[in-house]
């Protein structure tokens, strides 16, 4: 240790030197030993290559550098788009950016000639060969450039489409794809706005999406929206779309036309990906062909860029969608530079991956200047399967229009891909006629048939020349997969006006499987129709899973204009299916549907059973006379239950908080109903008396406030009310609730007076925390308080004078950092007051430098896990490893393949000089005298919906928005002030080693990582001495959970986990639970590393256990309880999902805080 | 209303699908079930309807044709305000509108032939295209709402202090069926806000579209819409004393190579203009604005032009990075905590731009010696 400091202070005046005159020297020399030799022989050596397969060097430097994008042409000829402008052009600079043709002639898988196509261009993100040239992206354009006079150079310049966004330039539009269809598919990023002039229109899509594009006619349109940065996309062999996200984190995403995903802006509802809790990825590729062995047929290849992997991935068929299956990577490395992003199938049926060859990968957080950036290497490896034989490459040169059609009976998609692109370039008269006769000699009995026909189909489409009589009989077949694909031909070839397609449609949405089902969904949205908004109601006369839910959803939106008017005049729709209707009506979430719910109601035409439901739907959005008439009828109204009672009372409340709406009318019910026998209705009876400001029951609110025999449940409520009440009879009660001899209700008392009463609340909390009890958490006590506009000032005059406790300031200014507002003059009010002096991390170039020194030299990540993990620093509670943790900060899986050492310091250190895409705060006053901070998750025309530090989702309507600004980085500075350096150093190492080959990788078996363990209540003991341990497998209210996660090795240690006694007799225990979600029913298999001291309880039923446990579950939701007897076990938990043979179950471990 | 159809029998009969279903359904005054089909003799087809008092006539002609019938009963379309664009010593050029303008800056023929045609008038260009833009500046909002877009508009024509300001809206505006009253609002508003320049303007009305390759079916009515949006801005530039210049005929009016004459050579997608449309229309816009012509040859090997016009794209090339610099997220909003410190480098192409001006003066001057 001693002797690597000395040898740094040794280097250090040099480097100041240096440093005077290079600024940006410095900064490179910090990290120099992550700069590696560029050799590819030793970038190859450290590759880990799955069993079965080797790797060799396609291409590398200097032929090619920075490959972003490659695609093959039907020569075999690899075109790679190259960018050394990347990431941002400096003033003066030329814009020489390159496309690349590299070509392996004498077939032995080493590229021996690279030419450059094109030059001059501007961070080309994007080239696919086509049409006699190659569409290439050049930031705001899709060009088409050609070579007119064969000299291998590009000559003529096509501007094909223009306006492209370019607001970040590793968000610019790319991933281009040619389609099963003949169309161009191509991609952007969350930061891209693009404004694209058409004959059919400006097309516009903000934020994330993948479009489809048809050169032909140019008709551009949205497959879906949204995804950070959807960096891989490519097409099963029936047409069905998957795409990887470069900063999501959920693996492979099932794409389906309309589909929405996260961050697409103004949408209310995303679909969820097929893998959460996965790192990030780059590059998709569907791998299909003789060279590979027959169980990676279909495998999905994409790119772990940050962990320097190509992971694979295998799908298998779940309700209308599919799930999702991590297998052994096809390349693992250690080398820091390997950057796999692209992944392909080439012409021989080998794997091609791009690596574009950098040690530093970040966009925005590194410096744009910064010197270890990497402009000049990049490689193109190459997988071969061992021992089998190559695909022989097709020969397209001068074959015959029958020739191309047969290339559509080969396995490999590559070659089918090609001939459907040569076909379209034919004369498209010649090209009919021989499908025709094509069709009509294949063999029914083959069991390729229907893809065959398929093919056919999709080259009709291709050459623009539709033939319905295909696709009505593939619109008829035995598969399923034709069924579907069949239905999106349809939709293409429908035309504005045009009805004769819609019936496929009406038979699709009737269909026994559930994806055709989906296809006629989002078919049927394109019909502007009353009558296709009712075919497409036809869907929920079976079961939904989550893309069916969607897709219905998201179907009644998009024909909205089509049946609401309908409803409005009364007409009776969806065939008088109440249930059809209210899902339509609370899938546009409009006002607009009240009056018609109401004339329902009032006719009686709604089953008694689910008139809560419809007064649901009324609550939510109804203005004041239609909560009016909820309120009537939710008081009086016998149909309705107790606890239905209790939540319309509730949602009316809540109608009132959101929208400040108030029902009209008699509100005289509520003095009955706040005696009602049924606690929960009292409560939500006595809220709503505050929030209405039922003056004539003030009173008897107070009272019950201030009376400690009263249930806590309904003197919460009765708190609240005094509160919502307000006024100087209110701080009174409130006082006199802070006068009380007890904790919990001082502390209601100062949360409640921040509302009305700052100063007094401010003075109160000081008295509360000068006397808090041992083991309570003070921001509980501040956390109002300080989410008000003059909180902080308050306090700090509260403060003044003032001596606090030594740890009680330390938890108080934690309590501080992470709220709201963060004011420096606070929190040197706290530092005064609990007399801490104010030490802390003061990161200067010299330590920063120092410490990552330090992290190389003697930091231990196993001890800096158990750091990562301690209760008091709350890592994560805001912080996920592999989907077990918090979601306020981003997901840490692979955080150390890719940040690097110094990143991560200053990240701990100065959390808001560092800021993950996606995790922007913005910083909310609202008319109500709050300030809410958190990262904004969903936005639209009339809420803003973020996730606050405590990982709530705080919703706020834009017209209570007062102003509104970016906020800084949610993580408190001061985060990591009470770890010794030592620690520290071994929390960074811990973090340099997550994702990175070794313990820290986070690997492919679905291992149980997120758990909640029972914690100690004297209420929760009470409980459970009363009555049995079966009662902790239950969701009884009187016991408390909280969450647990596994090591990153997917073991969960028992030390730490709370423990109970609730009899002399018994031993101490823990109660440990997690959930998983079942959406394809069957047979699973839970693989215990020992059962030992272990009782199991199976969605609340006990379990016998003997070695590992085979359970047949149904769709849906399950929860499997442990108690652990500490007295026998002391080894640590793992629990791994696995699959049984022959079972077609998908589950997934529920995941999250 | 219009009494009778000028119909040209001759030429081959046009055929579309889509087209044909929609004149069948639509047209009013050819009250036969048979599709509108009309040709007179060029291959250049567009669908048109233009509106006069109720009556819609669709039909699928050559433009010339019913422009020729529109001139003939309303007279000649394109009335300038000012007899020519008579430039001053030091005026600041500064062009806005949507792909059309746009892509001007990449070809730089309209501005090599202003400069050269005033040699001694030290003209400056700024381009301000940005695809898919209208009156309202939608194009230009980012991350913002539409206001934001249109501040940016506004600011963005402000930056570039001109003297003289050429607009070219419309065509998007056009899209939407009824939207003229809000685009000649949006279009007024536009030229109130930014008023204070004092730039004399100069308003190019949308240009009729062709129907393009394969069969592209050109929206019902839309080039009768720009039509009308066209005349409608002439009405707003008489009102203001700006000049106005139609351009919707501008595609028909373009020559076409002699040896390729009935290719679609002017446009790459009967939309947006190829490399020698651009050419060809510099001329004709030159001509329109009543500037005296420079006879040019660009298809000549003159060293000296062509190194003026490559000085005026890569001029605008600069000018690019500095009013629409890429990563502007990292740079100037909400993560220019990350990158913000490299926000200098952009007012550095300031004096690149400037450079190059002074060598395209230097190069204009040497170009009439």
């Amino acid at each position: 240790m001693k002797s690597i400091r000395s040898r740094i202070s040794e280097r250090l005046p040099c480097l100041a030197c240096l440093a005077l005159c290079f600024p940006t020297l410095l900064y490179a020399q910090r990290d120099l030993q992550d700069i590696p030799d560029p050799d590819p022989e030793i970038e190859r050596s450290s590759f880990i290559v799955a069993d079965g397969f080797e790797v060799n060097l396609y291409a590398a430097d200097p032929l090619i550098a920075k490959p972003i994008q490659m695609n093959f042409d039907a020569e075999g000829r690899l075109w790679v788009a190259s960018s050394s402008v990347y990431p941002q052009i400096m003033p003066g600079q030329p814009a020489d950016d390159k496309i690349l043709i590299l070509e392996d002639k004498d077939q032995d898988g080493t590229a021996e000639t690279t030419s450059v196509f094109a030059d001059g261009l501007l961070i080309p993100t994007g080239v696919i060969p086509g049409d006699g040239g190659a569409y290439v992206v050049n930031s705001t354009e899709l060009l088409h450039l050609s070579d007119t006079d064969n000299d291998g150079k590009a000559d003529r310049r096509k501007i094909v489409l223009s306006g492209f966004g370019t607001e970040d330039t590793h968000h610019l539009l790319h991933t281009l794809r040619w389609g099963h269809d003949g169309c161009l598919y191509m991609n952007q990023s969350i930061y891209i706005h693009s404004h694209v002039e058409t004959p059919y229109g400006v097309k516009r899509l903000n934020g994330g999406g993948i479009w489809r594009f048809r050169p032909e006619t140019l008709e551009l349109d949205v497959l879906s929206y949204g995804l950070v940065n959807p960096w891989g996309h490519h097409f099963d062999a029936w047409g069905q779309s998957f795409a990887t996200d470069g900063a999501g984190r959920e693996g492979i995403n099932y794409v389906f036309p309309g589909s929405v995903f996260v961050t697409a802006p103004g949408a209310e509802r995303f679909v969820s990906g097929l893998n959460p809790g996965s790192p990030k990825h780059c590059g998709l590729e569907v791998v299909s062909g003789r060279h590979l062995p027959d169980d990676w047929q279909g495998s999905l290849l994409t790119n772990d860029f940050r962990a320097h992997r190509v992971c694979r991935f295998v799908l298998s068929e779940d309700g209308s969608g599919y799930a999702s299956r991590q297998e052994v990577e096809p390349i693992k490395s250690t080398h820091v530079a390997f950057r796999p992003i692209d992944v392909k199938m080439g012409p021989d049926g080998a794997i091609y991956i791009a690596d574009w060859y950098n040690p530093i990968i970040q966009h925005g957080e590194v410096d744009f200047r910064d010197s270890r950036r990497d402009h000049v290497h990049g490689r193109i490896w190459r997988v071969t399967a061992k021992n089998r034989p190559l695909v022989k490459r097709p020969n397209f040169k001068g074959a015959s229009i029958a020739k191309l059609l047969d290339v559509l009976k080969e396995p490999e998609e590559w070659n089918r891909t090609h001939a459907k692109l040569l076909l379209k370039a034919r004369d498209a008269d010649d090209v009919e006629t021989s499908l025709q006769s094509w069709t009509a000699r294949l063999d029914p009995d083959s069991p390729l048939f229907n893809h065959h026909l398929l093919e056919a189909l999709w080259v009709h489409q291709a050459i623009g020349r539709p033939n319905v009589r295909l696709l009505r009989g593939l619109s008829q077949s035995l598969d399923h997969r034709v069924r579907s694909a069949a239905i999106r031909v349809a939709v293409d070839w429908m035309v504005d006006g045009d009805t004769q397609y819609q019936h496929f449609m009406g038979a699709g949405i009737r269909d026994e499987h559930p994806r055709v089902r989906l296809e006629a969904l989002r078919g049927l949205a394109k019909f502007q129709s009353l009558s296709a908004a009712e075919a497409a109601m036809l869907a929920l006369d079976k079961p939904l899973d989550r893309f069916l839910d969607f897709a219905l959803w998201q179907t009644m939106r998009d024909l909205e204009p089509y049946w609401l008017p309908a409803v409005q005049e009364g007409k009776v729709v969806f065939d008088g299916d109440i249930d059809k209707l209210a899902f339509a009506l609370r899938a546009i979430d409009s006002p607009a549907v009240v009056e018609p719910l109401l004339t329902l109601i009032a006719s009686g035409k709604v089953a008694d059973d689910q008139v809560a439901g419809v007064l649901m739907v009324m609550a939510n959005l109804g203005g004041a006379e239609d909560l009016g008439q909820v309120f009537a009828l939710a008081s009086s109204d016998a149909r309705l239950s107790n606890e239905d009672k209790a939540e319309l009372l509730e949602a009316l409340v809540a109608a009132t908080n959101s929208r400040k709406v108030i029902p009209t009318g008699d509100l005289a019910a509520l003095r009955t109903l706040i005696k009602s026998s049924d606690p929960r209705v009292r409560a939500a009876a006595l809220r709503a008396a505050g929030e209405w400001k039922q003056e004539s029951l003030r009173d008897v609110v107070s009272k019950l406030a201030l009376n400690t025999n009263v249930d806590r449940q309904e003197r919460d409520a009765a708190i609240d009310a005094v509160t919502a009440f307000n006024g100087p009879e209110s701080v009174k009660t409130l006082n006199q609730l802070s006068m009380l001899d007890n904790y919990d209700d001082r502390l209601r008392a100062v949360r409640s007076l921040s509302v009305i009463a700052p100063k007094l609340a401010a003075q109160r909390a000081v008295e509360v925390l000068k006397t808090l009890p041992e083991g309570s958490d003070p921001s509980l006590v501040l956390e109002v308080l300080l989410g008000r506009k003059n909180g902080p000032a308050e306090l700090i005059a509260a403060l003044a004078n003032t001596e606090l406790d030594v740890d009680v300031a330390k938890m108080t200014l934690r309590a501080v950092r992470s709220s709201s507002q963060q004011s420096p003059e606070l929190i040197a009010a706290i530092q005064k007051a609990g007399g801490l002096s104010e030490a802390g991390w003061k990161l200067t170039p010299e330590l920063l430098q120092e410490l990552v020194a330090e992290v190389a030299a003697s930091g231990d990540a196993h001890r800096g896990e158990a750091i990562f993990r301690q209760k008091e620093l709350q890592c994560a509670k805001c912080h996920a490893i592999g989907g077990a943790g918090g979601r306020v900060g981003p997901d840490l899986i692979s955080v150390g393949a890719s940040a690097q050492v110094d990143y991560l310091v200053q990240s701990l250190l100065t959390p808001n000089s560092k800021l993950k895409e996606n995790f922007h705060s913005l910083v909310i006053a609202t008319d109500d005298g709050r300030i809410v901070t958190g990262i904004p998750i969903r936005q639209s025309d009339t809420e803003i919906v973020l996730r606050d530090a405590e990982d709530r989702e705080i919703t706020i309507p834009v017209n209570s928005i007062e102003e509104k600004q970016d906020g800084r980085s949610l993580m408190p500075d001061g985060s990591v002030d009470q770890l010794t350096r030592g620690e520290l150093v071994d929390l960074v190492r811990f973090l340099s080693e997550l994702g990175k080959v070794g313990d820290f990788a986070i690997g492919n078996a679905q291992v149980v990582r997120r758990w909640q363990t029972l914690t100690w209540t004297e209420e929760g003991n009470y409980r459970l001495n009363r009555t049995s341990y079966d009662i902790a497998a239950t969701d009884d209210p009187a016991l408390t959970w909280e969450s647990a996660y596994s090591r990153v090795g997917g073991d969960l240690p028992l030390d730490g986990l709370p423990q109970v006694k609730p009899h002399r007799e018994t031993p101490q225990t823990s109660f440990v639970r997690f959930d998983l979600e079942v959406s394809t029913p069957g047979a699973i298999r839970l693989q215990i590393n020992s059962i030992d001291g272990l009782s199991l309880w199976v969605d609340s039923k006990p379990t016998p256990l003997q070695g590992d446990v085979k359970l047949e579950l149904d769709r849906g939701s399950h929860r499997i309880n442990f108690a652990i007897d500490r007295e026998t076990r002391e080894m640590p938990l793992r629990v791994e999902l696995v699959g049984v043979p022959g079972s077609e179950a998908q589950a997934q471990l529920v995941s999250g805080k | 209303m219009w009494g009778e159809l000028p119909v040209c029998h001759t030429g081959r009969i046009v055929w579309h699908r889509k087209l044909e279903a929609y004149a069948t359904k639509v047209c009013p005054i050819m009250e036969s079930r048979q599709p509108v089909k009309y040709h007179c003799g060029s291959s250049r087809n567009i669908l048109t309807n233009i509106c006069f008092g109720d009556s819609t006539v669709n039909c699928e002609l050559c433009q010339r044709w019913i422009l020729a019938a529109v001139l003939a009963l309303f007279g000649p379309l394109a009335v300038a305000r000012s007899a020519s664009l008579d430039l001053q010593d030091g005026d600041r050029i500064v062009f806005v509108g949507g792909t059309f303008i746009e892509r001007m800056q990449q070809y730089g023929y309209l501005e090599t032939l202003l400069t050269v045609a005033h040699p001694d008038k030290h003209l400056t260009f700024r381009n301000l295209g940005w695809s898919g833009d209208t009156v309202w500046g939608e194009s230009r909002a980012l991350f913002g709402t539409q206001a934001d877009g249109y501040a940016r508009l506004v600011k963005d024509i402000k930056d570039a202090k001109p003297t003289v300001l050429i607009l070219c809206y419309g065509a998007n505006e056009a899209f939407a069926r009824d939207g003229l009253s809000r685009f000649i609002d949006g279009l007024n508003h536009l030229l109130d806000d930014v008023s204070d320049t004092r730039a004399r303007v100069v308003l190019l009305s949308p240009y009729g579209i062709h129907a393009g390759p394969s069969d592209v079916p050109v929206r019902n009515s839309y080039n009768g819409r720009l039509n009308r949006y066209g005349l409608a801005m002439e009405e707003v530039a008489a009102k203001r004393d700006a000049q106005f210049i139609s351009l919707f005929d501008l595609l028909d009016t373009l020559p076409r190579p002699a040896e390729d004459a009935d290719s679609d050579a002017v446009t790459e997608n009967g939309m947006h203009l190829t490399e020698y449309g651009y050419q060809q229309a510099a001329f004709e816009i030159a001509k329109r604005l009543g500037v005296d012509v420079p006879k040019l040859d660009f298809a000549a090997k003159d060293k000296r032009l062509s190194q003026l016009r490559s000085t005026i794209q890569l001029k605008n090339e600069l000018y690019f990075h500095r009013y629409r610099p890429q990563n502007e997220t990292y740079l100037f909003l909400f993560r220019k905590h990350e990158q913000g410190n490299n926000a200098v480098e952009i007012p550095q192409f300031d004096p690149l731009v400037e450079e190059q001006e002074a060598v395209i003066a230097e190069l204009v001057h040497a170009l009439r010696d």
